[in-house]
């Protein structure tokens, strides 16, 4: 069913839809207003308690059919680490206040694997020890996830435009078993007309009791250029202020979401 | 007036002291690290969204909604809509 307004190949299959849980449709719209959404629940809601519980219902376990989807999802490093990257426009002027895009932000998960995060440790936990956070992951996080997508999609940056990516990291203190590290980089992207050039700073906390980083936090800002077919900068391509955070995402199902470009990961 | 033009001056402040203009590039120091972060993090309205209790994917709803016999709104878009869209 597409979405709404009838069959035709070219309308869009995104918004929001109404089903039961065996795959009865209840109703759809493609709409970001409340009260068209609120109407869409109430009429569903409605259709829904005019069903058989047999029509409404699977006649069989939907957990059974888990271990047969093929999902990015499935591949959730719940023993490694993700981060919640966080995009917004650095503030500017020129800008106007009643422009929804001047508020636009945007987010995006970067995952690490167990091996991986293990990749990310100093040799040793020593006050002002200092190491390279590896380079393979760093390019990848440059990207494929720092990104001008704060208004819309955006294209990955592809290996060759990466011209400078690194993190340096240097062990502060360490207290009752926590090493507090601190992390200081550069990124420089350039593909054709677009890029980004950013100084990185973070913040990072390992629990070597637990084995796993209990805070890493890295903040990006610089100048982003250039533009993309979706990411809505037809008229805001000039060099202009970025920004990201990226910190450890929570473990709620919204930030169980894969990366945007999972694919690229080669998981 | 006066009141009024320094609440104003209060609010452009802590800004002008954090970030720069356009024409320069936007500065990261250790001074303006944290106030910088909050600037980027989502904050009051914008997390409104995830006050629903959403599902990760579409199976896992269906599997919540059969155990407890309720409808499933979907929301589908280009890119997924807790992530990257």
């Amino acid at each position: 069913m597409l979405n709404g307004q009838g069959m035709d190949k070219t309308t869009t299959r995104q918004g929001t839809y109404c089903c039961t849980p065996s795959g009865k449709f209840l109703g759809s719209v493609n709409s970001r207003q409340a009260h068209v959404i609120a109407k869409l629940l109430r009429d569903s809601l409605k259709k829904w308690k005019e069903l058989k519980k047999e029509d409404r219902l699977l006649d069989y376990d939907p957990s059974d059919k888990v271990k047969d989807i093929d999902r990015a999802e499935s591949r959730y490093p719940k023993d490694g680490m993700v981060l919640k990257v966080n995009s917004r426009d650095m503030p500017r002027e020129g800008l106007k206040e009643d422009d929804w895009r001047t508020h636009a932000w945007n987010f995006d998960f970067a995952w690490f694997s167990k091996d991986e995060v293990e990749d990310m440790l100093p040799k040793k936990f020593e006050k002002n020890e200092e190491w390279d956070l590896p380079e393979a992951l760093v390019h990848r996080v440059a990207r494929l996830h720092l990104l001008d997508n704060v208004r819309g999609q955006t294209n990955i940056f592809p290996k060759e435009a990466v011209k400078t990516a690194a993190v340096k990291c240097k062990v502060e203190k360490i207290k009752k078993g926590v090493v507090y590290f601190d992390m200081s980089g550069e990124v420089k992207l350039e593909e054709g007309e677009r890029g980004l050039d950013a100084s990185i700073l973070g913040k990072g906390e390992y629990s070597v009791k637990e084995r796993k980083f209990t805070k890493f936090e890295l903040v990006v800002v610089g100048d982003r250029w250039g533009r993309t077919r979706y990411n809505a900068r037809e008229d805001d391509s000039d060099k202009a202020p970025i920004g990201y955070c990226l910190q450890i995402a929570s473990d709620k199902p919204t930030d169980k979401v894969a990366p945007a470009s999972f694919w690229e990961y080669g998981w | 007036m006066i009141r009024r033009f320094a609440l104003a001056l209060l609010l452009l402040v802590p800004l002008a002291g954090v970030f720069n203009a356009a024409d320069e590039p936007a500065k990261l120091t250790d001074k303006n690290y944290e106030k910088t972060r909050d600037y980027l993090l989502p904050k009051g309205e914008e997390e409104d969204w995830a006050k629903v209790a959403w599902r990760t994917t579409l199976w896992d709803g269906v599997i919540d909604a059969q155990k407890e016999d309720k409808p499933i709104m979907l929301f589908a878009m280009n890119g997924h809509p807790f992530g990257c869209t």
